[in-house]
């Protein structure tokens, strides 16, 4: 039965996803924006402001001082809707892009730090002031003083995200699915109070959902401001991060602790305890590759420019000890000699692998047909015994591909067997089987382990024996066909 | 005796099975597959992620067909597995009437190859009209009384259970190969490790491109599918990569794809061929017999061991070198037990090859079956 509620849900969501249809067919027709990858910052940043703008508003009906100057507040300029043309374009590339992005504030925690930090890379392509105007009277239609608003908005932000999806997937970055999402963050049994990262954060995707797995349970207003506190990402690339900053501020964590930095160099430098985090969450770059300096500032012996292998490195370094992580490898990570291998050695030493999830190819389509494993281990003990379970495309279908992504319901069986946090009663099954340290250490350790249960196994048997079966195989086939013969014939 | 024909809509009408979508509502989808395949699972979606105001609820022994592609053969009856599955209402859904027609008659009709020829509604091949549900009704088929559809229905199943066990007994067949294969190896395991760089010497004859002459270049597929031939090009078009001859009876490695079984021999069709460097190309010694090293490196155990040296990044560039390729040791017994082997599994893969050849037959022979019923021959 439909709730009042999500009838109004359904509604608002209705007229929201038209204002952003026609913002982005104005967008269309200006001569300088090519593609989503153009239009979807220019969108990003107009709704930070009008967001921005709202919570502006909620500080003045406490007193405080506003922390945009006013005259380049949303409504100072925004509402006036005679300020247009190149009068309007001029004032914007001109005046408030500047004075937004060299906004600073030595006080940590001042939003005038995450305005400077979103704003240092926004530039504005778009060439006409008109349809400026027409895109910014668009966004003045939504009404950010509404929660019920701002959660659809991050519904349907999200939703743009997937569409850019579209035009990203270069240089090793690949939008995570969101049904992987929601399994590893499931599967790492989140507390709140524990502090939360992905060094590798892309457009937020694992905080936003560790986020609203956790912000049910954050009751008074002391305990939300510890979980705001305790999403934290890193991001590298300029438009990546204006957007995460953008989804989880719409999501309602007000100023985001996600730096814009290379995750790597930070990694090196944050050192001691202090800095160390309880969980997490990544799907690090893959198959990208590292500038010099960053692999040099690795130690001796760990000296790679994959980027895959430097942040497996990284993140056991940054764990807690107790601390917990999943994260997405391809298979080119779990097997190999060299470097590899010694990053997979310190993983087994150093923590308990306790589960690989080995995904079907396709997961990543269409940026990758490289099939992908989830990592989960614990920094607590060495690797006694690491349990593999191999997950099938569903009877029938021949793989994924954009438009027939993985789905949640895919997961279900793997998190029945999962045991719950203590991973209690595992057994093996057809897909599932465990692997004992020993067996580990002497593959040189090959995680890229293929699973014993299927057919093409049967190395155990003398090929005298195997051809007896072949033979008798044959005989079945040979008898079949006979028979078929005889009942065609016999009319 | 050829059978009557009468319109197929003597025997079906439009199903009413339309529902209308709920937003809240979880709908089981299904598909049709092309060419008499049946139906195809799609993922269960929830009312607000389809478009469409209604969907037809399907129940077992309706006929339900596509109208785009009803022309090479998206037509299926509903098995028990799709009932209470749902289709778009590009999928038009009929009941069969069954004082008229047999269930399992129509079912064997519908995926008949001519069936689907008489269906192509009129039109430009680019621009094909969608077949309606009236063109569907009208089409004349063959349609015997109902003793005889039954009968003929009985002896299409029969057959059809035959063929479909066959095809489960084929591909039994073909993993034992592959581990008759992997296993012969696995018995020579205890044997003295040999090191590849001993037996097997890099044969590396330039070529000096002449812009007007034509050269053909050799590729090799992945997982031990051998060498196929590219198509030949002037001198002047082939790229700034180094060239070299190509040999008949040759391991040859591709340097970057080693690593998923791109290794092959060499043969007389392969004289005055030309390959880059990315391919290496190796002249063995007396005591090798290179039948023998390239199915090894087809099993499991051998792809492993190129894939332990074939550094590089993780995704791309998995380079085996030359360097360390030649070092790499694996198990050689002697030269007459590698003859033996090789010799052996050459056989093998014969039998593969007719087996292969056999479930081509067996496609035919469908259809064959097919015409001979409809025709009024089984």
């Amino acid at each position: 039965m439909a709730s009042p509620a999500k009838k109004q849900d359904a509604t608002s969501r209705a007229r929201l996803s038209a204002v952003i249809k026609s913002a982005r067919d104005i967008m269309r027709k200006d001569a300088g924006l090519n593609g989503d990858l153009d239009r979807l910052p220019l969108l990003s940043w107009l709704l930070f402001l009008r967001s921005f703008d709202a919570l502006e508003a909620e500080r003045e009906v406490f007193g405080e001082d506003p922390i945009i100057k006013p005259e380049y507040q949303w409504r100072a300029w925004a509402d006036d809707e005679t300020f247009t043309g190149a009068e309007l374009l001029a004032f914007v590339n001109g005046k408030l892009l500047p004075e937004l992005a060299s906004m600073r504030s030595d006080v940590p925690g001042d939003p005038r730090n995450v305005l400077g930090q979103v704003f240092a890379g926004v530039q504005n392509r778009m060439l006409s002031g008109y349809l400026f105007r027409d895109l910014v009277n668009q966004i003045r239609g939504i009404d950010f003083n509404s929660s019920d608003d701002i959660h659809t908005m991050a519904f349907l932000y999200e939703d743009l995200l997937k569409q850019m999806r579209d035009a990203a997937g270069d240089s090793g970055e690949f939008y995570t699915p969101r049904p992987v999402i929601r399994f590893m963050v499931e599967q790492t049994f989140l507390k709140l109070g524990e502090s939360i990262m992905d060094p590798a954060c892309g457009t937020g995707g694992f905080l936003v959902e560790a986020y609203t797995e956790l912000i049910p349970q954050a009751t008074s207003r002391v305990l939300q401001q510890q979980l705001f506190n305790n999403i934290r990402g890193i991001e590298k690339k300029p438009l990546p991060f204006l957007l995460c900053m953008m989804n989880l501020t719409l999501h309602g964590i007000p100023s985001p602790k996600v730096l814009h930095a290379n995750s790597l160099r930070v990694m090196i430098d944050e050192k001691g305890p202090g800095s160390q985090v309880d969980v997490i969450l990544t799907n690090p770059p893959f198959g990208g590759e590292e500038e010099d300096s960053i692999a040099k500032s690795f130690p001796s012996g760990y000296q790679t420019r994959e980027t895959a292998w430097l942040f497996l490195h990284a993140v056991i370094k940054k764990l807690k000890q107790g601390g917990r992580c999943a994260i997405v490898l391809p298979n080119g990570a779990l097997f190999g000699e060299g470097i590899g291998a010694k990053i997979r050695k310190q993983l087994l030493e150093e923590c308990d692998l306790h589960t690989v999830v080995r995904l079907p190819q396709g997961v990543f389509a269409p940026y990758t047909q490289i099939p992908a494993n989830l990592l989960f281990f614990d920094k607590t003990s060495p690797t006694k015994e690491t349990w593999f379970y191999e997950i099938t495309p569903p009877e029938g279908s021949r793989g994924y591909a954009k438009t027939r992504p993985m789905r949640y319901e895919e997961f279900e069986s793997t998190a029945a067997w999962w045991g719950g946090p203590e991973r209690a009663d595992r057994t093996e099954n057809d897909r599932a089987w465990r692997v004992p340290i020993a067996d580990l250490l002497a593959s040189g350790f090959n995680l890229d382990l293929t699973n014993p249960n299927t057919i093409d196994n049967l190395l155990h048997r003398s090929p005298t024996e195997l051809l007896a079966e072949l033979i008798e195989t044959e005989q079945e086939v040979l008898s079949l066909l006979t028979s078929l013969q005889k009942d065609v014939e016999d009319r | 005796m050829a059978l009557p024909e009468r319109p197929l809509g003597e025997a079906i009408t439009l199903a009413r099975c339309s529902v209308s979508v709920n937003a809240d509502h979880e709908y089981r989808i299904a598909g049709i597959y092309s060419f008499g395949k049946g139906l195809i699972k799609r993922p269960t979606i929830t009312g607000n992620e389809t478009a469409y105001k209604a969907l037809s609820r399907l129940t077992t022994g309706q006929l339900v067909m596509s109208k785009l592609n009803a022309w090479e053969g998206a037509l299926a009856v509903v098995p028990e597995e799709f009932s209470g599955a749902h289709v778009s209402p590009e999928y038009p859904v009929f009941d069969i009437i069954e004082a008229e027609a047999d269930v399992r008659y129509i079912s064997h009709l519908v995926s008949w190859p001519p069936l689907w020829d008489r269906l192509t509604p009129r039109g430009s091949m680019v621009r094909r009209k969608r077949t309606t549900p009236a063109t569907l009704m009208s089409t004349p088929v063959p349609l015997p009384d109902l003793d005889e559809q039954r009968r003929i229905a009985a002896r299409l199943d029969a057959a059809t259970a035959k063929l479909g066990e066959l095809a489960k007994l084929r591909s039994r067949a073909e993993a034992l190969r592959v581990a008759i294969r992997d296993s012969v190896f696995h018995e020579e395991q205890g044997n003295a490790p040999t090191r590849l760089g001993n037996v097997l010497s890099l044969e590396r004859i330039p070529v000096t491109p002449q812009p007007d002459a034509q050269y053909s270049q050799i590729g090799i597929r992945s997982f031990g599918k051998g060498i196929f031939h590219r198509p030949p090009v002037l001198g002047s078009e082939l790229s700034k990569l180094k060239y070299f001859e190509i040999h008949p009876d040759r391991l040859i490695v591709s340097n970057i794809m080693a690593w998923e079984g791109a290794i092959a021999i060499s043969g007389t069709n392969e004289s005055g061929f030309i390959g880059s460097h990315r391919f290496l190309t190796y002249r063995p010694s007396d005591a090798v017999d290179i039948r023998y090293l390239n199915y090894f490196f087809q099993t499991r155990a051998g792809r492993d061991l190129i894939r332990s040296t074939s550094t590089g990044t993780v995704l791309r560039n998995q380079t085996l070198s030359m360097k360390d390729f030649e070092s790499l040791s694996v198990a050689l017994p002697s030269k007459r037990r590698q003859e033996e082997i090789a010799q052996m599994l050459d056989r093998l893969g014969d039998t593969q090859n007719r087996s292969n050849q056999q479930a081509d037959l067996g496609v035919t022979l469908t259809n064959s079956l097919l015409n001979a019923a409809f025709s009024g021959r089984l």
